[in-house]
């Protein structure tokens, strides 16, 4: 049984919204990751588990083999992979360690946003500064992006993933799409 | 019409492009680059409008924002806006616009009349004059000053334009494209700054684009052009004309509105956003905001054709009109006299320059050489003329006189041009919580002591020569790129100009006429918006309003759209005469946003309407909606609120879906409910804290409902928790509270017992859940779940166990919100709707029956269930609700449990849960109806409590209530009553359990 065999997305009947510069992601491998990063078991075990470097610095991305964690806050990451089985491998920590593991594959869908006014479209969105000398491709971002809660990763030059919870899915594509009709 | 005033030549027009538009129904021509004002100026149109108070014809006095009285009525339907400057309407094809405070029409105005009773509306009048009777007030007196004073009209159709909003960053903002601006702009943007420009106007240039000057050997139009094309240039400059910045707040967050397409012709602007709401965020703000001219104070000095110097500067130059072909100039200053050379190159004669100072600067002498009489120590004491002026009468000053006996002499002219010096534009300044300094050498209030990170540069910051302003800018620019951590590799600029000194202005407050100020049937007018006069201000002094923000309170100065820009600088000297006080100590009032008024399309952006507020729906929604249901908002999240039948009426629908769960099986979609995954060593431990009840010995597999209280004791959220491992739960909490309980555990958890080893993870969207209810559940999880054993001894109440359920794994919590054997089955989240088809396929065989948030509350409340925010609102505890059974008298301590030993919070007469029956088993009580033990006290009735939730049951047969009553649980059996407008229900006090007491219906059929 696959993972997502019976999954169906929000955006299913939804095309209208999208265009080249506004896409939906596929489904993919989520978890969320808590735990002590000044506690080498923790690392050493999340390396090892992951062959991943988990970013210390605010809002960084690091990537590891066929997955990679997004910086959520000092204990917590967001790790994307493109194996199901990502949560499996973390479902054993060693004795005594605390972390949690949180499969949480279905609770957010990404989006992305990409083209020469990505960035006029996030701006129609967000309060935060997109500019290159502030932000750029390996940054990672949680914050409100059309009032819903949302995580903004920049992928490169001028595509960004944007995160969003199911529930909002809807809303922040109709409004993105929105936003992109003046450039189209 | 022919367009009688425009000049052959010159200016920042195109007299190739015609522009047709209407004013008051009738044709004109224009052409590109006027204002509705210019265009109106060119033609030959100087009475625009009439006062707000007295009716009394008025005309064009600015050409700018500070413009106090031409407001028109602009476009007509839903595209009309009331009470447009007709200084800031660029002309386009087909504008039509009309005069505002007038009826019938702008020559014949009925109000006019008031005039005749001026007297009568002075300052404070409202408050006097119409205070008796009392009752006249809201029937007669209202109305008809409503009518007779209002502005413009509301359109009173949906407005057909976009609007948006966008955010921007910048290093260096720089407000206001003039001389001192572009300078600021371009040293910081050289230094690599990100800079934004933002520029009221339609190009950039301020003040220099209505004057003759050379810089650096270009005249002043090619010396901005190459300003701007360098600026354009750089990357990281942004320039936003048409832009007004109307609010500064805290930490440099600036607010502008950008006009994107009002200069538009109206079948040209579809598709775009008209307006656009800019959120600035700066490192560094440079307010190089310029200076408004002041009018001078003096006789009837409202007429049409009386303007202020610079603005008649402007229409010469910038637009080639002029406002008149005979002109007087009155001064206080040597700037002023530059507009009386630029009028009379332009074609207009000057009749006369009347100087209150005995000895004027050297322009007087240039003046003089070109031909102009000049009266030095003279002021005009007097005018004439009804809808445009046609003469003044002059006199000698007389320092200190409260009236002027020198002879009179009158001077015909059709334009009277007036500066009584210039204020520094500080309303942003001021804004943002800038403190201002009255400076006596330069006689105007200026930017004194600063608390955000900005520079004021230019007349701004009083500094008047436009060689000062030139270098203010520099300086401004390279300080503020500096700070903002830039250096630079370029020299600083030093432009090099031929410009005159514009010198600085005597005050010169107010000038009398033959007779003092107030007496005879002269008015000096002071805020031309508000017709308030300077006898409006003595009076008010007299009456012991002598504060400025009392005068200005009192007699309305300053008060109106144009937030007193020409008129508050002249009210304070006034006041300052009156009380014979230094200006120094009379303190200047608070400017506040907006600088310009702005619209409500602007403000709102694409927050209207479906975007308003984020909607939030499960993975199973479209379900919903395909069959029929109704909606309700939770939160942000749209519900299904019941699933009407054709034919069927709410109350039908309802009983449906009650009774198949009661007699079958329900299905209700269940996925907004929150949940957080909790993990780690001590998470027992932080439950039994946050929780009222016990949570250490829950064993794994089991789930338990528990109440959540804030410190003060009162119920904050409700759920159940599954123990999913020793160190592993899974909460849930109501869906409107999910987020608030997320951030109450970890604000706990980072702040107060940081040493407990605990994670939380929200999960709401990771999970879809689908509970199915009613005596007949199990038989249809037992057709998806071949595999579990579901009898009640293998998977009993309270439990949850994981399994394959129509083919996907799913937890299964086997609880319970109707009182009905009940499963919520969770799966990851975008399998709901699989899941949900195959329950409702599965289940067909029992009429599975799709059920709403009505029935689930009709059927809790039928067992008594409390809804958090229904039975609770803030001010109950636990106890009240009758829940003391889940208040663990064991555990040391947790949330809440303190506050209940208080007086208050102990005592036994508090409004506590109960149930209520109707004596009319047909009659549903109105939720939130007070109620009252005795029917026949007297008004006001001593109130005992309210009805939180009340419904019919069809399982009962009946109508249910439940109530929060005063010692409401020892009065279980009497009676009590719901006063009713044009009727009383009687009740009787119940517990709040109706159906199914003794529990007997959760295990459903074996």
């Amino acid at each position: 049984m696959g993972k997502f065999e019976h999954w169906h997305s929000p955006f299913e009947g939804q095309e209208n919204l999208f265009s080249d510069a506004l896409k939906a992601q596929p489904f993919t491998a989520q978890v969320n990751l808590r735990g002590n990063p000044d506690d080498g078991v923790f690392n050493g075990w999340v390396k090892d588990s992951l062959d991943l470097e988990l970013p210390l610095e605010p809002n960084r991305i690091s990537e590891g083999k066929g997955c990679k964690a997004l910086w959520l806050g000092p204990d917590e990451w967001l790790v994307i992979g493109s194996d199901e089985g990502l949560a499996s491998d973390l479902s054993s920590p060693p004795d005594g360690l605390h972390s949690a593991v949180t499969d949480v594959s279905a609770n957010r869908v990404i989006l992305e946003l990409s083209g020469p006014h990505a960035r006029d479209v996030l701006s129609k969105s967000c309060e935060l500064d997109f500019h290159p000398r502030v932000f750029g491709t390996g940054m990672v971002v949680q914050t409100l992006l059309a009032k819903s809660q949302a995580i903004i990763e920049q992928v490169g030059g001028d595509r960004y993933h944007l995160y969003v919870r199911n529930s909002f899915a809807r809303y922040v594509a109709e409004w993105l799409s929105d936003a992109l009709l003046e450039f189209q | 019409m022919s367009r009688v005033n425009r000049t052959s030549a010159g200016g920042r027009v195109d007299r190739q492009k015609i522009l047709n538009f209407t004013f008051n129904g009738v044709r004109y021509t224009g052409i590109q680059g006027d204002t509705l004002a210019s265009a109106l100026l060119a033609n030959g149109v100087y009475l625009v409008g009439r006062s707000f108070k007295y009716h009394r014809p008025r005309g064009i006095v600015a050409a700018g924002a500070e413009e106090p009285g031409a407001m028109v009525q602009l476009e007509e339907g839903a595209e009309t806006q009331p009470n447009i400057r007709a200084t800031q309407i660029e002309l386009y094809e087909g504008l039509k616009a009309s005069s505002v405070n007038v009826w019938p029409s702008v020559d014949f105005d009925i109000s006019a009349v008031n005039g005749l009773f001026a007297k009568i509306m002075t300052a404070g009048f409202y408050n006097k004059t119409f205070m008796w009777p009392k009752s006249f007030w809201m029937k007669f007196y209202e109305p008809v000053i409503r009518r007779a004073a209002g502005w413009g009209r509301a359109p009173e159709e949906r407005d057909p334009d976009l609007y948006d909003h966008r955010h921007i960053h910048a290093d260096v903002v720089v407000v206001g494209a003039g001389p001192a601006g572009l300078m600021a702009a371009l040293e910081a943007a050289r230094a690599g700054a990100r800079v934004l420009v933002v520029d009221e106007q339609s190009e950039p240039g301020g003040r220099l684009l209505s004057e003759k000057r050379v810089i650096d050997d270009l005249p002043s139009e090619e010396w901005i052009a190459s300003i701007v094309e360098e600026l354009d240039s750089l990357d990281e400059v942004t320039i936003l004309s048409r832009t007004v910045l109307f609010g500064y707040y805290d930490q440099n967050y600036l607010c502008a509105v950008e006009h994107r397409t009002d200069h538009l012709p109206l079948a040209n602007r579809s598709g775009q956003a008209r307006q656009r709401t800019w959120h600035i965020r700066a490192k560094e703000v440079i307010l190089a905001t310029g200076a408004h001219e002041r009018p001078l104070v003096f006789a009837d000095n409202d007429r049409p054709g009386i303007m202020l110097a610079g603005s008649v500067q402007s229409y010469v130059n910038r637009y080639g009109v002029l406002p008149g072909k005979q002109m007087v100039l009155f001064t206080n200053n040597d700037g002023a006299y530059e507009a009386a050379l630029d009028m009379k190159a332009g074609g207009a004669a000057i009749k006369v320059i009347v100087d209150v100072r005995k000895e004027p600067g050297s322009v007087a002498d240039e003046a003089e050489a070109a031909g102009i009489e000049v009266l030095k120590g003279y002021a005009i004491t007097a005018t004439r003329g009804r809808k445009r002026i046609s003469s003044v009468e002059v006199r000698t000053v007389q320092k200190g006189a409260r009236q002027y006996t020198s002879a009179g002499r009158w001077i015909e002219c059709d334009l009277l041009a007036m500066s009584g010096g210039w204020s520094p534009v500080v309303h942003l300044f001021s804004q943002s919580q800038g403190k201002l300094a009255f400076n006596e050498e330069k006689s105007c209030y200026l930017p004194d002591k600063s608390v955000q990170k900005q520079r004021v540069a230019g007349s701004a910051g009083g500094e008047f020569s436009l060689a000062a302003c030139l270098n203010d800018g520099v300086f401004a620019g390279r300080a503020a790129a500096k700070e903002a951590g830039f250096l630079f590799k370029t020299p600083p600029l030093e432009p090099v100009v031929e410009a005159p000194d514009p010198g600085l202005p005597e005050p010169f407050w107010i000038v009398p006429g033959s007779v003092p100020v107030g007496e005879g049937s002269a008015k000096h007018f002071v805020d031309l918006q508000n017709d308030t006069t300077a006898a409006d201000i003595a009076l008010a002094t007299r009456e012991g309003f002598e504060s400025s923000e009392h005068v200005k309170r009192y007699t309305l100065t300053g008060f109106g759209t144009d937030q007193g820009k020409t008129s508050n600088i002249n009210a304070l000297g006034i006041l300052s005469g009156l009380l014979d006080k230094p200006m120094t100590d009379i303190g200047t009032t608070t400017f506040r946003p907006p600088y310009t008024p702005v619209s409500f399309g602007a403000l709102a952006g694409r927050n209207l309407g479906r975007w308003s507020d984020p909607v939030r729906v499960t993975s199973i929604h479209d379900w919903h909606v395909d069959n029929g249901a109704l909606f309700e908002n939770v939160g942000q999240w749209h519900r299904p609120w019941y699933y009407p039948k054709e034919e069927e009426t709410m109350q039908q629908s309802l009983n449906r879906e009650c009774l198949s769960v009661r007699k079958g099986v329900g299905v209700l979609d269940a996925s907004t409910l929150g949940k957080i995954d909790i993990k780690g060593p001590d998470a027992a431990e932080f439950l039994n804290r946050m929780y009222t009840n016990a949570w250490a010995k829950l064993g794994v597999g089991r789930v338990r409902y528990g109440l959540m209280c804030h410190e003060d004791g009162m119920v904050f959220d409700d759920g159940t928790t599954a123990r999913l491992a020793e160190d592993h739960f899974l909460m849930t909490t109501t869906t409107g509270n999910a987020a608030q309980v997320l951030d109450w555990l970890e604000d706990y958890l980072q702040t107060e017992w940081p040493d407990l080893k605990v994670y939380c993870t929200s999960v709401t969207e990771q999970w879809a859940t689908v509970s199915i209810a009613g005596p007949k559940a199990r038989k249809l999880l037992g057709k998806l779940a071949p595999d579990m054993d579901l009898s009640p001894e293998a998977f009993p109440f309270m439990s949850f166990q994981e399994g394959t359920v129509a083919g996907m794994e799913a937890r299964i919590f086997r609880i319970s919100f109707t009182g009905e054997l009940s499963f919520e089955i969770n799966v990851p989240w975008h399998a709901g709707h699989a899941l949900w088809d195959a329950v409702m396929e599965a289940g067909a065989e029992y009429n599975i029956t799709p059920y709403g948030t009505e029935s689930m509350h009709i059927l809790r409340a039928e067992k008594g269930f409390i809804i958090v925010g229904q039975e609770t609102d803030g001010t109950t505890t636990p106890q009240d609700l009758g829940m003391d059974w889940i208040i663990s008298k064991k555990k040391p301590d947790y949330i809440g449990k303190r506050s209940w030993s208080r007086e208050d919070t102990s005592s036994s007469d508090r409004k506590q849960l109960v149930g209520l029956l109707t004596e009319n088993k047909d009659e549903v009580l109105p939720e939130g109806a007070q109620l009252v033990f005795d029917r026949y006290a007297p008004v006001p009735m001593p109130m005992v409590g309210h009805v939180t939730s009340s419904y019919y049951s069809a399982a009962l047969g009946r109508s249910i209530a439940l109530a929060l009553v005063k010692g409401g649980q020892a009065k279980e059996g009497e009676v009590i009553f719901a006063p009713l407008e044009g009727k009383t229900v009687r009740a009787k006090i119940t517990g709040p359990v109706f159906y199914d007491k003794e529990g007997e219906k959760l295990d459903g059929e074996v």
